[in-house]
């Protein structure tokens, strides 16, 4: 943070619950949503972020401090091999929370279109659901009952499938 | 089916930011309004939509999986009334210029018109909080397909289609078989298959993996898939494969009657309409091979024949004789390309990075010294080129003089091109620069007289499987030859017997049919017919 002077422009975010974050514009720029807006000079004042509860959105700051202070890989070709472990341990621990946590992360995301952390946030939700049962996806992802195959549709798609099944 | 989606993803999403949105934004000022409908619809659909369609433009199916913004309730009503009052001014400006003949009134838009419509859905659960959203309500469909395109395809396919009806649209949409196979994180599996006697039909069997160790390749009794001959007393040969897709031809002894191609595990068949020249049974004069078109999206072969005359040694006589002929599948008609190749071709394809490639056809008899050169076609731009075979290095040569690169062949080795060199016992790959990079040197002590194949990899580490028949037996084994430590694994193929020539096929585990092509064709059609329409004959 240390690189990061008073004198850098600062950008006001708003939580759902009215809470506010004052970020480096540095820091705010990893979204191309808000990096948009900056563009498009909307940016003045607050930025109210009407659907991003303040838990989610301190995470996703978090997030992004993170990977703004972090060289980016294409700007020179040698870079730092140290750097990119400690970013892959970052992300990784950074993974290690709950699933209504990650699926809110990821609909923040999307929405702020930070596209390395929807990445993340996507291979996370992958890692969990692979080789789990419908039954067990059912109730990880809290799908909806009523858009379930019926006993016949299913059985047929196990049927057409039976060598995956194993 | 995708408006059905979409509208629903959308409604939902609406509903949520509705609900926790309402109230904070009545100190919103137009301005802001404007840019947060304007931004973000702007950041969705050139961010994000950009992003997703790389590499995979022109289907009509991804424009549209492109998702909705999230706007509130009170946000789409603020930009509606302001739009309405845009409109009236601009009325009221042409009337004060005009004065004649004024038109009808613009109609009066009310926003909840749109948004009450859709407010009678039937499953608004009560919880507002952001954590009690229910993952499908609300995921778009761009999230959906990237989550989906990082699982492998067991998952897919055999479990992740009985979970919702959603979801088994998801896994089904070609989108995702495109996506998926861009990510290539697979690992191969094998599929054992035989031929029954004479030729009458080709067996598939998976391999059981329950408990399997590397080495083992065990059947399942019975098989996935039977491909029975359509026209006996016709013989069937087995010409290669892409994407998993494995391309089989029907002969009367002489030349190939019919072209059809299968997907083995997902028991479909796709038969190409019959060729208008005729192709020799054993592809020493001419050639077909099965590729992906991703800048259209489409699956096609390509056949390249020498018509007409004998063999000859006039370059340039051969050259007027060849002829390039294109099927898109999805119609129902060969066409044929003005581009042919320098040599005519032989034996069967290897499709790998956006290009066919084939052996050049000898004219007379390979020496010891000489490889073969490699005709290759880029299928987007439709080209050919000719590569010269790997320099082997001569003191590499083991005792193999009775050898020559008569047994040389091409394979795909993870995606990559692969040369087996038979008088070095080497594997070559051609990078990305096409230039060729040894993988690999087999011990040729393993193996003293006899006839080795190379059937593709085990693994993403480049292990190789080799089948090898002993020259004077006949009796066929097969290695698992371990790039690492370059030890060779004899494998075993435990319970066959009811077929013969039992060989293995390594399925790159992709998401690819046919049913997926032909639903989708009507918008890849178009795009073709435009390609092609200078190239017609």
């Amino acid at each position: 943070m240390s690189t990061s002077s008073s004198s850098s422009k600062k950008i006001v975010l708003k939580s759902a619950d009215n809470e506010t974050f004052e970020i480096d514009e540095i820091v705010a720029l990893e979204s191309q949503a808000i990096k948009n807006m900056i563009e498009d000079e909307c940016a003045d004042n607050v930025i109210p972020l009407g659907n991003i509860d303040s838990k989610t959105l301190s995470k996703i700051i978090e997030y992004c401090k993170k990977h703004a202070e972090s060289p980016k890989k294409d700007d020179n070709a040698d870079i730092d091999e140290k750097a990119v472990e400690d970013l892959k341990s970052f992300d990784a621990e950074f993974a290690k929370v709950d699933m209504p946590l990650i699926q809110d992360i990821l609909m923040a995301a999307n929405f702020l279109n930070i596209d390395n952390l929807i990445g993340l946030m996507c291979r996370t939700i992958a890692d969990r659901i692979k080789g789990k049962t419908p039954e067990e996806i059912r109730k990880i992802l809290n799908i909806n009952k009523n858009d379930l195959l019926s006993p016949e549709q299913e059985a047929k798609a196990r049927e057409e499938n039976s060598w995956a099944f194993d | 089916m995708y408006t059905f989606r979409l509208k629903r993803v959308k409604r939902n999403e609406m509903i949520r930011i509705r609900r926790s949105q309402e109230g904070q934004e009545n100190k919103m000022s137009d301005q802001q309004i404007k840019s947060q409908v304007l931004g973000v619809s702007r950041a969705f659909y050139l961010g994000r939509g950009r992003r997703l369609s790389a590499g995979s433009s022109s289907s009509a199916s991804i424009a549209s999986h492109v998702p909705e913004p999230p706007i509130s309730r009170s946000v789409f009503a603020r930009y509606v009334a302001a739009s309405q009052l845009q409109v009236q001014q601009m009325y009221d400006n042409f009337l004060n210029n005009n004065s004649n003949t004024p038109p009808p009134r613009p109609a009066v838009l009310d926003p909840s018109q749109f948004l009450d419509a859709d407010q009678d859905a039937p499953n608004t659960d009560e919880d507002v909080g952001p954590s009690a959203w229910r993952f499908m309500d609300w995921m778009p469909s761009q999230i959906m397909f990237d989550i989906l395109s990082r699982c492998p395809v067991k998952s897919l396919v055999g479990r992740f289609r009985c979970v919702s009806k959603l979801w088994c649209k998801y896994v089904d949409d070609f989108y995702l078989a495109i996506i998926h196979g861009e990510r290539d994180t697979e690992e191969p599996t094998p599929i054992m298959f035989h031929y029954t006697k004479r030729h009458r039909s080709l067996c598939f069997h998976t391999i059981d993996q329950s408990g399997n160790t590397d080495h083992v390749f065990r059947p399942k009794k019975d098989p996935d898939f039977e491909f029975v001959r359509k026209r006996p007393p016709s013989r069937i040969l087995l010409r290669g494969s892409c994407n998993g897709l494995i391309c089989i031809s029907e002969d009367n002894g002489q030349v190939i009657t019919n072209l059809t191609v299968v997907h083995p595990i997902k028991k479909q068949c796709y038969e190409l309409p019959s060729l208008p020249f005729s192709l020799d049974r054993d592809m020493s004069q001419g050639s077909c091979g099965l590729c992906f078109d991703s800048s259209t999206n489409t699956l096609k072969m390509v056949c390249v024949l020498l018509n007409g005359i004998p063999r000859s040694r006039d370059p340039d006589l051969v050259r007027k004789n060849l002829h390039t002929l294109v099927h898109v599948f999805g119609t129902n008609s060969w066409q044929e390309i003005p581009q042919v190749p320098s040599d005519p071709i032989s034996d069967t394809a290897v499709f790998a990075n956006d290009c066919l490639h084939w052996f050049a056809a000898f004219h007379e008899m390979p020496t010891v010294d000489n490889g073969k050169r490699v005709v290759w076609f880029d299928v987007k731009k439709e080209e050919f080129g000719l590569i010269n075979p790997p320099e082997t290095m001569s003191n590499n040569r083991p005792n193999r003089e009775l050898y020559s690169c008569f047994y040389d062949h091409l394979v795909n080795i993870n995606g990559q091109v692969g040369y087996y060199c038979d008088t070095t016992m080497e594997v070559w790959v051609l990078s990305h620069k096409k230039e060729w990079v040894l993988h690999c040197q087999i011990d040729e002590q393993e193996f003293p007289r006899g006839y080795i194949k190379v059937l593709g990899c085990v693994n993403k580490d480049g292990d190789i499987l080799i089948r090898y028949t002993k020259q004077d037996a006949g009796k066929v084994l097969f290695f698992v030859y371990n790039l690492k430590n370059s030890v060779l694994h004899e494998s075993h193929i435990v319970g066959r017997g009811e077929g013969y020539k039992t060989d293995i096929v390594m399925f790159p585990n992709s998401l690819f049919s046919f049913h997926n092509i032909i639903t989708n064709s009507s918008s890849i059609k178009n795009t073709c017919r435009q390609k092609r329409c200078c190239g017609k004959f």
